[in-house]
């Protein structure tokens, strides 16, 4: 049983109010903030059970270890594209395709002019 | 938990603020005061409550209906806040404030006003300042935010006994004190 003189502190500091301009400040401030989405949530694993947060992060783990580990044994990609010797090789390869498609063009077109100026002449 | 709250929280979850609105309506008072007995000022009281709001407001969809009852959610949010306004704040000015609400509000500071509730009053502060702080917060929840021992362990995160034992000892300790200085 709690002392009448205490029970009359404690009913004075139970009239403690805010004031209402607040309260509607305050209330029309909230209604104009967006919610958490729900994306949010799935993210934070929050909508998750225990079990499936701990499995799906453990997946994630395996993933990401098993692509760096796969990547870093296998340079073959990008470390040979990055290489610039075989870069420059590869271009004078495309300068050398190129000039043997003009040489054959123009012995085609060479001929087929001589074939033209031959029958012209007649 | 009452069905018309249970309707309300789900339509706040869904984003009707209206339904917050009323939510808000009802335990606005309570997390104010709650409050403003910690941080003896107006205006910082004012900020909290509404951040407290705020927070429950975003947060809302996250809320589980099942696992306690909303207003103890509001209780934990304000309780953290107010651990974090001290925290930056660096100074503890919660039990002085508890007096200074009084004093202000109702002046009975005035040595040529004082009554025999008053003079009770000055006694009181006395002895709650012997109490732990864990004492004085189940002490204020206890009885004059009125919320049973099991609210207050959800929100002071300790269990339902601990709660029990710590609001009997601080019943005993006041009213020997009380009795003391008789």
């Amino acid at each position: 049983m709690i002392n009448p003189q205490l029970e009359k502190i404690f009913n004075i500091l139970k009239q403690i109010k805010p004031d209402q301009a607040f309260i509607a400040k305050s209330k029309a401030q909230i209604s104009i903030t967006p919610q958490e989405s729900e994306k949010m949530r799935i993210f934070s694993f929050e909508g998750l059970g225990l079990n499936t947060a701990i499995a799906l992060s453990a997946f994630s783990l395996l993933f990401i270890l098993g692509t760096a580990s796969y990547v870093g044994n296998k340079p073959s990609t990008l470390t040979r594209d990055l290489n610039t010797d075989i870069l420059a090789s590869e271009v004078t390869q495309i300068d050398f395709q190129i000039e043997i498609k003009e040489a054959a063009y123009f012995a085609e077109s060479a001929e087929q002019i001589a074939y033209a100026l031959d029958q012209i002449s007649r | 938990m009452l069905e018309a709250e249970k309707d309300l929280i789900k339509k706040a979850q869904r984003g009707d603020s209206d339904a917050f609105g009323l939510l808000y309506d009802q335990y606005v008072t309570q997390i104010y005061r709650f409050i403003y007995l910690k941080v003896s000022h107006k205006e910082q009281a004012e900020d909290l409550s509404h951040e407290v709001f705020l927070k429950a407001w975003k947060n809302l969809p996250n809320f589980k209906i099942q696992k306690f009852p909303f207003s103890s959610w509001l209780y934990r949010i304000a309780r953290n806040s107010v651990i974090d306004y001290y925290r930056t704040k660096k100074d503890n000015t919660s039990l002085e404030s508890f007096f200074s609400v009084i004093e202000e509000r109702f002046q009975i500071d005035d040595t040529e006003k004082l009554t025999d509730h008053a003079i009770f009053f000055k006694k009181f502060k006395e002895v709650l300042s012997s109490l732990t702080k864990d004492q004085q917060e189940v002490i204020n929840l206890r009885f004059i935010e009125d919320l049973t021992p099991a609210e207050i362990a959800t929100i002071i995160n300790k269990k339902e006994g601990t709660v029990r034992i710590l609001q009997h000892r601080a019943v005993k300790k006041l009213k020997e004190l009380l009795e003391d200085n008789d």
